[in-house]
């Protein structure tokens, strides 16, 4: 799975490789199939440090020339949601769908702005998400399938932070009920 | 059924593709990109610093300025001047007060919300102003008033001294004393007369005590400031009107500061 950072989050963070583990039903009958799982995303920094300014405002103003380094940024997230299938040739389906997402973020940096403030933090946070997904899926056996899939995640971390970020992947999906 | 499902999907293909800002591809596009142009020495001795943002980022700029430093390298905290004017794309600022033995380094920055960069740095070396020619060739260390008293020697003329505005007095044996309040530091300029109590860098507020008699230059007269070494002037002010009651009388003077 390769995770391609947007917005602030794309400024500081590399576009990376990771995976992901899921369930998926494998039912025949519906068209509508659950899926949960969960996944890791170890963040590296574009940057050793990013220059990064501070503001003293009173009658008059100061700026200061501050940086930041990010010794650790890792994501870790469970998710539930739904796809929908829809078959376009025999063997090959299409599915649009959605996940629910929760996980924590685990974070170390420094940060300095002289005159002003200078500190390092090192813990976490929780955040709340969404993502939405395109996929295509090709059933190589009555149990195997493999896919490609793009999504879109956006993702809330209460009072803090908006981060985002798209992903496309390959993926191999075995039905071990059968 | 199946015209719902490719609505669902072109909407969920709109939404990945278009609600995204997608991560720039080299870190120099996120932050302002910023030139110095030029440093020019005036005829006063200042320096005009001019810079010209080449582009802004990836987001607003906030804030844009110089340093100064003798250092070769300033950074931003130095002599920091922060430029609430950009005409169009160029922005500049006038630095004082340099000691023409040194070689002063000059640097622009601009600061958008993602951070800030500097602009290249441009070195000056022998900075001082051009000696001003005063129209009048006057005894030096004399005063004369105008009212028909004569020319007195002086006693003492202080060293200019910095209270917000740079303040020296220079008293006379029998014409009275002299007080002068600079806007900027004295070096090699001419500077205008004020009657305003705050003058700006190009004024001077001159007033005096003689006896009963007290005083201040009219606003507009030219006092020529020549800096023959580092802090010692040669001042002179030729034919300065000043009023009293109804009349007007026209001061002249000339002095080496300190003296």
């Amino acid at each position: 799975m390769h995770v391609r950072p947007t917005g602030t989050m794309g400024m500081i963070f590399k576009p990376t490789i990771t995976g992901e583990i899921f369930y998926k039903g494998f039912d025949d009958k519906s068209n509508w199939q659950p899926r949960f799982g969960l996944g890791f995303i170890k963040c590296t920094p574009r940057l050793d440090t990013f220059q990064v300014a501070g503001y003293i405002v009173s009658q008059t103003t100061t700026v200061s020339p501050g940086y930041m380094s990010y010794q650790k940024y890792n994501i870790f997230y469970l998710y539930g949601g739904i796809d929908y299938k829809i078959k376009l040739f025999k063997s090959f389906f299409m599915y649009p769908g959605f996940d629910f997402n929760f996980g924590f973020t685990s974070v170390e940096y420094q940060a300095a702005y002289p005159l002003i403030s200078s500190e390092g933090y090192s813990g976490g946070s929780a955040y709340i998400g969404m993502r939405l997904r395109t996929g295509c899926e090709y059933q190589i056996k009555e149990r195997a399938a493999i896919f490609i899939e793009a999504t879109r995640n956006m993702n809330l971390i209460p009072h803090e932070a908006f981060f985002a970020y798209n992903d496309y992947g390959l993926g191999f999906r075995y039905n071990f009920s059968k | 059924m199946k015209k719902q499902i490719y609505i669902l999907l072109s909407v969920s293909f709109f939404l990945m593709i278009f609600s995204c800002r997608k991560a720039k591809k080299t870190m120099k596009e996120y932050y302002p990109e910023v030139n110095t142009v030029s440093a020019t020495i005036n005829p006063d001795g200042d320096v005009v610093v001019q810079a010209e943002i080449i582009s802004e980022g990836e987001k607003p700029l906030k804030y844009i300025g110089f340093c100064m430093d003798t250092l070769p390298v300033p950074n931003m905290l130095s002599n920091q001047i922060v430029v609430t004017q950009l005409n169009g794309n160029s922005f500049s600022t006038t630095y004082q007060n340099f000691d023409p033995k040194k070689t002063y380094y000059f640097r622009s920055w601009a600061a958008n919300g993602n951070g800030y960069t500097y602009g290249n740095i441009i070195a000056v070396t022998n900075i001082k102003g051009t000696p001003t020619t005063p129209p009048c060739s006057l005894t030096a260390n004399y005063l004369n008033l105008g009212t028909g008293t004569g020319s007195s020697a002086y006693l003492s003329v202080g060293a200019p001294v910095q209270n917000f505005t740079w303040d020296f007095q220079a008293a006379s044996f029998s014409s009275g004393t002299l007080s002068f309040m600079f806007g900027s530091k004295p070096r090699s300029k001419v500077f205008t007369t004020t009657t305003n109590n705050s003058p700006n860098s190009n004024e001077v507020g001159v007033t005096f005590v003689s006896g009963f008699v007290s005083g201040s230059l009219s606003t507009g007269t030219k006092v020529y400031v020549n800096e023959i070494s580092t802090g010692v002037y040669d001042i002179s002010i030729c034919q300065a009107p000043w009023k009293y009651n109804t009349s007007t009388f026209y001061l002249n003077t000339r002095f080496t500061c300190p003296y």
